[in-house]
């Protein structure tokens, strides 16, 4: 989700009404594995390298089918972050376990397609327009109110 | 005859002592008629008392290279400006962002205030 993703971050985000969850769902193969294999270490680093690498990922999604390892450390370090310690996380096997159990975490949720979406119990599938996340936001905020 | 003289010792000694008293009162109209204006000038006048006062001296301290004024200017705190009070700043219209971000307890990773009222999870993938 990058379309609407910058509209939330600066209506509901920005001001503490809510927070965005990046639950990675590994649907096509390595590509899927060791991109969000890449998000993740760069988080290791920093949380907010997560976010950065995220944003360069979804922005340059065509690219990732052919990526290398090479490929995603120059994405990595472009981002800021340390280049050997993020090469040392990004072959640790430990690293690649907790991704994995990210992902079956996900299947045992029900959800099986992406992008998902739940947004405080309320779950639908695909991409809708910022409005009508809005009015779903608005209205989990106005259950949530004393 | 010797009445007659003594009449003229009298008024000869009248005439005389008046003569004398003239002489002795033109005396002092004579010193105040030449009042010496070489001398009046020399005598100290409030103008010339105001001039002869010493201004302030800058004396150098030796070991300090700024000079310091020997007198302490008197106007200096009558000068000073009174304290004046800024306002407390208004509140900002706009949000101030935040810059939270971090991981769940199941280790996938999020944006925001961790107790914000509303949690959006994005399941999804790069490609």
């Amino acid at each position: 989700m990058l379309g609407t993703e910058p509209q939330i971050i600066a209506n509901y985000v920005d001001s503490g009404q809510a927070k965005i969850v990046f639950w990675p769902v590994l649907n096509h193969g390595n590509p899927s594995v060791y991109s969000s294999l890449t998000a993740q270490c760069a988080g290791a680093q920093d949380p907010e390298l997560f976010w950065e690498v995220h944003d360069t990922l979804f922005t340059h999604q065509g690219e990732l089918w052919r990526a290398t390892r090479d490929y995603y450390v120059a994405v990595a370090v472009a981002a800021g972050a340390d280049q050997a310690a993020f090469e040392v996380c990004y072959d640790d096997p430990q690293q690649l376990a907790a991704l994995m159990n990210l992902d079956a975490t996900r299947r045992e949720r029900g959800i099986f397609s992406q992008p998902v979406f739940d947004v405080g119990g309320n779950v639908f599938a695909g991409s809708v327009p910022f409005d009508r996340f809005a009015a779903i936001i608005d209205e989990v905020l106005a259950q949530a109110a004393p | 005859m010797p009445l007659m003289q003594l009449r003229l010792q009298m008024v000869w000694f009248l005439l005389v002592t008046l003569m004398l008293a003239a002489c002795a009162s033109a005396e002092p109209e004579e010193i105040a008629q030449v009042p010496p204006a070489a001398s009046v000038a020399a005598l100290p006048t409030a103008e010339a008392a105001i001039t002869a006062v010493p201004e302030p001296t800058i004396t150098n301290a030796p070991h300090m290279a700024e000079p310091i004024l020997a007198t302490e200017p008197a106007a200096l705190t009558a000068t000073e400006a009174p304290p004046t009070i800024s306002p407390p700043p208004l509140p900002s219209a706009t949000p101030v962002p935040v810059e939270n971000s971090g991981q769940t307890e199941e280790g996938a990773f999020f944006l925001g205030d961790a107790a914000a009222p509303v949690t959006i999870i994005d399941y999804s993938d790069f490609l």
